[in-house]
């Protein structure tokens, strides 16, 4: 505050202070000028005869209510400029309190994780029990995104308030309509990655995380040692969710094998023998990005004269890759395959639109019959079971090749996650 | 109509015109119309500070702090070329317009 005699000139300047919503330095600019106003102004009233009251009193009458003039002032100062520039600032404080907030949150969150894990573990160590968990990256990584959009929503509204010369409850509004919309775009279709639902649930909730940070900003410098408490304390509310998270994940493998399991008819009927007779011994599959490709060589195309819709299939499984094979089986609950892709005999010479094979003739004068089909794209499925099936001449489903097995995992984005969900898939 | 509302109207002619003769800072400016207009046009000061600021904004007036000698530093205004213009602009359009009153009201017009 400028220098200041009498109580009346300093509620005038506080008056205008208070009604300005610029930063401090461009605050101290307006009030600087106005308190040398109202001292030039004094001193010429006094000259004039007045006392010192009475010309202090009409100086400041002179100038007019003071939330008047603050707000006159702000409109004067208010230009398409001070817009512009207000985007910018609230740009770079938006990605530097993302930043921010973000290595905050990934030390916050692995520090306390990793502390809790290990108490735990002692815990149920010490009744003779044993307990494992390791930490959930991706779960690790959404959260602290969080914490960046909360730190985020805190910079951005003071900056874009100051800048563009209007007060913290509409700037509120603003960076949080814009904000919000931005994060919710980014939440639902940026992020792409291994998911599960809780990982979906942070995602969705990250605008929300912006809009409270956007909510709860002040004027006052940032980050202040109350903020960190505050985010201490929801760090330590939240590191439970990310422990259960990482206690159920399961690790990811591939592999096929010859099983028969629990389920296999619902997939189709047995290979026909002659069609099983027909095949050679080259056969295989596998798993590139979330596409299964399975393949197997049929030594006299003819034995599948007739036969239509060739297509791959992939059911739910129960049961985990690595465990008990036995305990491998359909999901009792799979009314149909989850997923479904082409599949097709290959022309040698031609790579196959399903891009398992190279497309190399096979040294026996088979033909090679191939398909591939997306497994990592429907929620709560962990194992997969995919098969070669087709339409046989009597228009009955069998099973062509298969069923062979994967771990597959849901990797996409949020909204590819909820539109399987909503789709049933 | 009062002379509050008068001076509405031509808030950026008295200033522009006023700076034209050199730098000012804002209680010489209000002292300077004031004295020019022989204390006609003395309704306070309330509407100098946001005027300054809006042409300012605006790019006709720069401003810039000096120390003073006596009292607390002064921030100066300056005319800028965009202000020269909008002071011819402005000047012009209030002689036609004081031109027009005064035909309409039954004067001489270039009086």
């Amino acid at each position: 505050m400028p220098e200041l005699e009498g109580s009346s000139r300093d509620a005038f300047l506080q008056g205008i202070a208070d009604g300005l919503p610029f930063d401090e330095a461009e605050k101290l600019d307006i009030l600087h000028e106005l308190a040398g106003h109202l001292a030039d102004s004094t001193a010429r009233l006094e000259a004039d005869g007045l006392t010192r009251e009475e010309a202090e009193r009409t100086a400041l009458d002179r100038l007019g209510p003071p939330d008047r003039l603050a707000a006159e002032l702000t409109r004067a100062r208010r230009t398409p400029h001070r817009l512009l520039a207000a985007a910018g600032a609230g740009t770079w404080a938006a990605a530097s309190g993302v930043i921010y907030g973000y290595i905050f949150g990934v030390l916050i969150l692995v520090v306390v994780s990793t502390v809790t894990a290990e108490l735990v573990a002692s815990v149920v160590h010490t009744f003779g029990g044993s307990w494992g968990s390791h930490l959930d990256t991706t779960a690790i990584t959404l959260l602290a995104l969080g914490v960046g959009a909360y730190v985020a929503g805190l910079k951005v509204t003071p900056v874009v308030a100051a800048r563009a010369g209007y007060h913290l409850g509409a700037a509120r509004r603003v960076t949080a309509a814009l904000g919000g919309v931005l994060i919710a775009g980014y939440a639902l279709l940026g992020w792409s990655g291994t998911l599960d639902w809780p990982d979906v649930a942070i995602l969705v909730s990250l605008p929300a995380w912006f809009v409270v940070g956007a909510w709860r900003a002040t004027a006052a410098a940032f980050p202040s040692r109350r903020w960190r408490l505050q985010i201490l304390g929801l760090m330590l509310v939240v590191v439970p969710l990310g422990l259960v998270v990482g206690a159920g994940q399961q690790s990811q493998s591939s592999g096929s094998g010859g099983l028969r399991p629990t389920g296999v008819e619902r997939i189709g009927l047995p290979t026909p023998e002659a069609v099983a007779a027909a095949q050679g011994i080259e056969s295989g599959g596998g798993k590139v990005g979330g596409i299964e490709s399975i393949g197997t060589a049929i030594r006299d195309p003819a034995v599948l004269a007739g036969w239509r819709d060739l297509r791959v299939e992939a059911w739910r499984g129960t049961g985990a890759v690595g465990i008990d094979p036995s305990l491998m089986a359909l999901d009792p609950a799979a009314r149909g395959p989850f997923a479904v892709g082409p599949a097709g005999f290959e022309t040698p010479g031609q790579i196959p639109p399903w891009t398992w094979s190279s497309g190399d003739a096979l040294t026996d004068g088979s033909v090679r019959l191939s398909g591939s089909v997306r497994i990592d794209r429907s929620p709560n499925v962990t194992l997969a079971w995919v098969a070669i099936t087709g339409l046989g001449p009597d228009g009955r489903r069998y099973i062509i090749s298969g069923p062979s097995f994967d771990s597959t995992a849901f990797n996409g984005t949020a909204w590819d996650w909820l539109t399987a969900v909503i789709e049933g898939r | 109509m009062g002379r509050s509302q008068l001076l509405k109207g031509t808030t950026t002619l008295l200033v522009l015109a006023v700076l034209r003769e050199g730098e000012l800072y804002g209680y010489e400016i209000a002292a300077r119309i004031r004295e020019r207009s022989a204390a006609f046009i003395d309704p306070g000061e309330g509407w100098l500070y946001p005027a300054l600021h809006r042409l300012e904004a605006a790019g006709a007036l720069e401003a810039s702090w000096r120390e003073s000698e006596i009292g607390p530093r002064r921030r100066y205004y300056r005319l800028t070329r965009t202000g020269s213009r909008m002071l011819e602009a402005e000047a012009s359009e209030w002689e036609s317009f004081a031109r027009s009153v005064r035909l309409v009201a039954g004067g001489p017009a270039d009086a």
